[in-house]
């Protein structure tokens, strides 16, 4: 018989896997490795479910750790040796219905690329891209600043005026 | 175009375009799910149906000379009284931006305002269907919070109650009117137990499908 507790974490499965793992891949680009983080953040709500399921939104806690994840992941891939780098399979940007903007976007520093899809995906305030980044709100927006004028020169679009 | 815009559209486009297997598994045994009760119910339909005729077969064959009774168990059984069988909104994810302006219009006060809307004019909203159940999120200022989400059932009439089991309206029961045209979903008609003007805001209007 499955308890009220399994019934609701089992909702916030079923609510949060789809959204977290579109966000984690606009951040790794690569299918796989998304759903295994999205897995990996919802294994960890399961494992810590007596704690987050007191939280009032456990689905912004399993978002967190999917994207704490995903930077590392992608701070990792960029620390790898070119050599092995090669060895893994390429990632496929052009099945992709906009793969300028996914290349663009894979091109910037790990934390500048979670910052924009937070920003300009999940139209999140540079406040929560803060906290879920773990740094202050000055560095994203710098992240942010920063972002927007190397993305303008390499989608050869204008910069205009935006918050953050 | 500003690099902002471009942006949006393209990481929207590309989010869409990935359809993570998890999810596609889900649909699968949900789809499964829901055949297999179909099969159920329609077993259990079909049994009292001919355990009824055979009652009435074996009442009416004890006395000859009595005139036919009306065989009342099978008729009612047929009737399926209080069930709905036409069409159902599929599972799916649909989006709509409510604003400040519409919940000031039906009442508001100032703190479900600071608390919904923060500083923002436009509140982003989801709603979601899964099987039996659905989902309400709104984009809050902390972010991506959950509204509502309970149970969805149809009345004989066709019309959507949604009955919530969050804490903050457990048993609250909405019922609206819908139709789906192409990718989109309209909702009207809300009639709330107990009455509650901000749902109908919330809920009422034309949805926009997301996902698929």
């Amino acid at each position: 018989m499955r308890t009220a507790q399994d019934r609701e974490y089992d909702w916030y499965f079923r609510a949060c896997f789809a959204p977290v793992s579109r966000t984690v891949f606009l951040i790794v680009h690569d299918r796989c490795l998304a759903e295994d983080i999205t897995q990996e953040a919802l294994y960890r709500m399961l494992r810590h479910w007596r704690t987050v399921s007191r939280y009032e939104a456990p689905d912004a806690w399993v978002r967190r750790v999917a994207i704490r994840i995903a930077v590392r992941e992608v701070q990792r891939a960029a620390a790898r040796p070119v050599k092995e780098r090669l060895g893994q399979p390429a990632v496929r940007y052009d099945d992709l219905p906009d793969p300028d903007v996914a290349r663009a976007v894979a091109a910037l520093a790990p934390m500048q690329r979670a910052a924009v899809v937070l920003y300009y995906w999940e139209d999140r305030p540079v406040a929560e891209i803060a906290r879920v980044l773990e740094v202050s709100e000055s560095t994203v927006k710098q992240h942010l600043h920063r972002a927007r004028h190397r993305l303008a020169e390499v989608l050869g679009e204008e910069v205009s005026g935006d918050a953050g | 175009m500003p690099v902002e815009d471009r942006l949006r559209r393209g990481l929207e486009a590309n989010a869409r375009a990935f359809v993570p297997e998890g999810e596609k598994r889900l649909v699968e045994v949900r789809r499964r799910h829901r055949a297999r009760t179909g099969t159920i119910a329609a077993a259990m339909a079909a049994a009292v149906v001919v355990g009824a005729v055979f009652a009435g077969t074996l009442l009416g064959g004890s006395d000859r000379s009595a005139s036919p009774q009306p065989a009342k168990g099978p008729t009612e059984v047929s009737t399926s009284a209080g069930t709905y069988a036409g069409p159902r909104i599929p599972d799916s994810g649909w989006r709509r931006v409510v604003t400040r302006e519409q919940f000031v219009r039906a009442g508001a006060d100032r703190a479900f305002l600071a608390d919904d809307f923060g500083r923002a004019d436009r509140l982003p909203v989801t709603l979601s269907f899964i099987g039996t159940v659905y989902s309400l999120s709104g984009r809050y200022p902390a972010g991506w919070s959950v509204g509502d989400a309970g149970t969805v059932e149809y009345a004989p009439d066709g019309r959507l109650q949604l009955t919530s089991t969050a804490p903050g309206c457990r048993g609250c029961v909405g019922s609206l009117s819908w139709r789906i045209r192409g990718n989109r979903l309209l909702l009207g008609g809300f009639r709330g137990t107990p009455d509650d003007p901000m749902a109908s805001v919330m809920l009422e209007g034309t949805w926009t499908r997301i996902g698929d």
